[in-house]
């Protein structure tokens, strides 16, 4: 949850950086673009390495799954602010800053739901692989546990209990999203 | 320039590519002078620059050369006085109509009630006291350009910018909105620059129709129109106008 909510803060807020100012985007995309392609998996050594055990190279590995799609959809939101609305903002009154705050973040919302939405999704995967290999307690420990004892009813068990979580958390993203969104659905 | 709402002096508007270091002149020398209060109606061959002119003068973009005075300050980008209708309407879609309206009183930062009592006035001046919580998905395509056009005028402009804003509405909406809007245009007697295509709109609405040559678009010829309001359609005088602006234009594009 600690991960998630640091991807979406962190995500959200790079995302409206670069996605309304064409000199951040410039200077920050190929550094994205580079980090972006490496799994997260491939991660889980280093991070072991500087985080241990336990809770806070979790936290880590969720992070850097969620924040990539956060961003990129923030980015893709606030890139795609129809240019009307902008000029008809402008020629209303607003300034820059209420033109980023009243028309590219809401005319942004829906995109960024939906990488909050993907976000949370490849998090958790995070989570349970950061469990697998380097945790001693959770869902991914608990599959890896009966691995070891044989028990495979309890190994699907955990892996039932991983499904159920996501499920749990994309339904509730979901209601989150119809009650902000409900303008698009009219 | 004493007296005069608006001034378009020898504007000129090039737009260069990006690529290949091409560049199109949009308006060349484009002259223009607007009363105050006064309903004008620009009229051309599509292509002729009638957008970009709107913009200009909007402050959406800046002109090449020469200038455009407003009550006799310089335009130098854009501003709460000149308010602008695209023919898209342009609504912000997760704002209910109030909210739509209220936006430049928003954005001024006015008290909540006061903001509240101008769009409410604004929206019963088009008539749509009945849809204030409506969004603009809920909302038909004349309804739409209602509350664009309150919302225009919520901020109290100086001028009326109007760019084609009956053009995507059927012929009865539109028929009923041009009334409408010269009902509007009586009661508060701002200064209205109206873009069309359609001649017949055009003589309908305006005191003067400016027609535009093309490519690069400037002032070809300006019919003013002394016709009474309510006009009709069917009126001789009304006809001959029409058929003179048209092979006007029509000369234009042969």
């Amino acid at each position: 949850m600690v991960g998630f909510a640091l991807a979406g803060v962190t995500g959200i807020f790079l995302g409206i950086i670069i996605g309304w100012w064409r000199n951040a985007r410039d200077l920050l995309e190929p550094i994205i673009e580079l980090l972006r392609p490496i799994p997260p998996l491939a991660w889980i050594p280093l991070a072991m390495l500087w985080f241990g055990l336990g809770f806070k190279p979790a936290v880590f590995l969720i992070w850097l799954g969620a924040f990539f799609p956060i961003l990129l959809n923030t980015v893709l939101g606030m890139e795609s602010t129809p240019n009307k609305l902008v000029e008809v903002a402008k020629t209303l009154g607003a300034g820059p800053w209420q033109l980023l705050f009243k028309v590219g973040l809401p005319s942004a919302a829906p995109s960024i739901m939906a990488g909050l939405r993907i976000g949370i999704g490849v998090g958790w995967m995070c989570l349970v692989a950061a469990e697998l290999t380097g945790s001693n307690s959770g869902l991914g420990y608990m599959i890896m546990y009966y691995y070891s004892t044989m028990e495979a009813s309890k190994t699907v068990a955990g892996m039932l209990m991983i499904g159920i979580v996501g499920f749990l958390m994309f339904i509730g993203l979901k209601k989150l999203e119809d009650n902000m969104l409900f303008w698009k659905a009219a | 320039m004493s007296g005069k709402k608006l001034v378009i002096d020898c504007v000129t508007k090039t737009f260069s590519e990006k690529k290949g270091g091409t560049s199109t002149i949009a308006l060349r020398d484009f002259n223009l002078e607007i009363e105050d209060s006064e309903f004008v109606c620009l009229v051309g061959p599509s292509g002729c620059g009638k957008t970009t002119l709107l913009k200009l003068v909007a402050g959406l973009e800046q002109a090449s050369s020469g200038s455009i005075y407003l009550d006799g300050n310089p335009v130098t980008g854009p501003g709460r006085e000149r308010g602008l209708v695209f023919q898209d309407f342009a609504l912000f879609p997760w704002r209910d109509v109030i909210a739509n309206v209220a936006f430049g009183p928003e954005v001024l930062k006015l008290p909540l009630a006061e903001r509240i009592r101008i769009a409410e006035h604004s929206i019963d001046l088009v008539g749509l006291s009945g849809s204030i919580h409506k969004y603009p998905a809920e909302l038909s395509g004349g309804m739409k350009q209602r509350v664009a056009i309150a919302r225009a005028l919520a901020n109290n402009p100086e001028l009326l910018l109007m760019d084609e804003p009956f053009g995507s509405l059927d012929a009865q909406t539109r028929y009923l909105m041009q009334k409408e809007l010269l009902g509007i245009w009586n009661v508060d007697r701002k200064a209205v620059i109206f873009v069309t295509h359609s001649v017949e709109e055009a003589v309908f609405l305006g005191e003067r129709v400016v027609v535009m040559s093309s490519s690069p678009g400037s002032v070809k010829s300006i019919y003013p129109i002394n016709l009474s309001y309510p006009r009709r359609l069917t009126d001789a005088a009304f006809i001959t106008l029409r058929e003179k602006i048209t092979s006007d234009i029509a000369a234009e594009v042969g």
